[in-house]
């Protein structure tokens, strides 16, 4: 795996990329892994991690929060937070959410596209939303013709 | 013992058992453990939900719950006259969600004696699936740092998968042979460990319930070859713990071979001190005469866990410091 610590202005820049959920900031480490950005918070500082990196096969490191994806061709950018980002940031998380009913939780978790409903719509105003059940955060979705379709990963889901 | 069940043990393997467990109704619960279904535990992920939150939100299925220990209220047990349709536990919202890890009692103590602390640096040398290494990040509250190394693509994978669900960040994960990563760590990165967690490869015959087909497979060469093997993993790790670093070693096996032997082998060899420490569960001490061998007095400090007396899995654990 290839790691690249990110620096504290890129990390801003990344977390204002998110504003649309709200006023996210932490203290903790990012790491870039591709259009992943994983966040560490041991206790290790950035040379000690660079010098793992280079004597060792480095799976893994921190927890994968946020997808930054580009595709330049397209002219299509996406910057959105992983079910384990949206969990560590739960407490500052505040627009951008879809409270859904036991009807759609269900659907959600069997990996189905949502269809909103009518006051589901209301104050709507981002592509990519967060969707809750009670306290729970379950994953973001993207907006597209009044339905919400699924970004929960396949290993989340639950199998008939 | 009558052979009246699908697996039944090898002839050898019920004549060590014999030695272990000389008493007759001990050994013959053994065997009658060995042969029921496991009972069924789950450990509530502390970095995600409280135990009292916990057990509200599981409250819907109906599950018979216990936590049975007072200092450790993470720790749940699902009582046998639950009825659970098969693989339930696996399947709801909060086990997709990681609120809890599905893990039995026995393999939650070699964290439980390795007490990792917030600021700890700590190496999990054989981490996969990742059972002990999410229950240690718990209890570090995401601080301090654990290595978690296993050997293959396909262990390290499904740490990864456990790491994730269990929202852990403070986690490094490599993929080196055990033997050659502390050489490497050695050579290159230098850094001592505050407590290393050496939770080997082993013959499994503490898992008999989980995996009967053992019994057929049991054959003492791969014993004696693991044993060697484990020596190696535990000579290579020992330069990489700090003086006054804590390490924990521990199987999922009942063979002195792959368990006191090793033990001794390394209080004999390196500068380790073996301390006595509490588990609160029962378990017995372990085994200081084994077919003509002595073994180091303090090895009765060794914790020794049998399937029968926690209706658990059976488990050894041994805990040393450097001195």
């Amino acid at each position: 795996m290839k790691i690249e610590i990110i620096e504290k202005k890129e990390k801003e820049k990344l977390l204002e990329k998110l504003s649309y959920l709200g006023n996210l900031k932490t203290e903790n480490l990012f790491v870039k892994t591709g259009e992943k950005i994983r966040m560490f918070s041991g206790n290790l500082d950035k040379e000690e991690i660079k010098k793992i990196w280079r004597n060792f096969m480095i799976e893994g490191i921190g927890l994968y929060i946020i997808k930054d994806f580009k595709n330049k061709k397209k002219n299509f950018e996406e910057t959105r937070l992983s079910l384990e980002g949206l969990y560590f940031f739960k407490e500052q998380i505040k627009s951008s959410i879809v409270e859904i009913d036991e009807e759609q939780k269900n659907k959600w978790f069997k990996g189905e596209t949502i269809t909103l409903k009518e006051e589901q719509k209301k104050n709507i105003q981002n592509q990519i939303v967060v969707l809750k059940f009670g306290e729970d955060f379950l994953g973001t979705g993207k907006i597209k013709e009044e339905k919400i379709y699924n970004y929960l990963p396949k290993e989340r889901r639950i199998k008939n | 013992m009558e052979k009246t069940y699908k697996y039944n043990p090898k002839k050898e393997f019920e004549e060590r058992i014999k030695k272990i467990l000389p008493d007759e109704k001990d050994m013959e619960e053994f065997w009658k453990f060995c042969h029921t279904e496991p009972i069924n535990s789950i450990r509530c992920n502390t970095l995600k939900i409280s135990p009292e939150k916990l057990k509200e939100k599981i409250s819907k299925y109906c599950w018979k719950l216990k936590q049975p220990f007072k200092e450790y209220p993470e720790i749940f047990i699902i009582e046998k006259e639950t009825d659970l349709k098969p693989g339930e536990i696996g399947k709801t919202i909060e086990h997709i969600l990681g609120y809890y890890y599905v893990q039995d009692i026995s393999s939650m103590m070699p964290p439980i004696a390795l007490s990792p602390q917030k600021d700890d640096i700590i190496l999990d040398l054989c981490a996969s699936p990742g059972s002990k290494t999410t229950q240690m990040a718990a209890m570090m509250k995401n601080k301090g740092t654990i290595i978690a190394n296993d050997l293959t693509v396909n262990r390290t994978m499904i740490l990864n998968a456990n790491l994730e669900k269990c929202g852990v960040t403070n986690t490094i994960v490599t993929r080196k042979d055990a033997v050659r990563f502390c050489q490497i760590w050695n050579k290159k990165i230098k850094k001592k460990f505050d407590k290393i967690l050496l939770d080997v490869p082993c013959s499994g015959e503490g898992t008999l319930r989980k995996s009967p087909h053992t019994m057929e497979i049991w054959n003492l060469n791969f014993i004696k070859s693991l044993s060697q093997q484990q020596k190696k993993i535990c000579s290579a790790a020992i330069p990489l713990l700090k003086k006054d670093g804590v390490l924990v070693y521990s199987t999922c096996t009942l063979s002195i071979e792959e368990n006191e032997e090793v033990v001794d082998f390394m209080l004999k060899n390196f500068n380790l001190e073996i301390e006595d420490f509490f588990l609160p569960i029962k378990t017995r001490e372990g085994i200081s005469n084994w077919e003509g061998k002595k073994f180091n007095e303090k090895i009765k400090f060794c914790k020794r866990i049998y399937p029968h007396d926690n209706d658990s899995d059976g488990f050894f654990l041994a805990k040393m410091r450097k001195k």
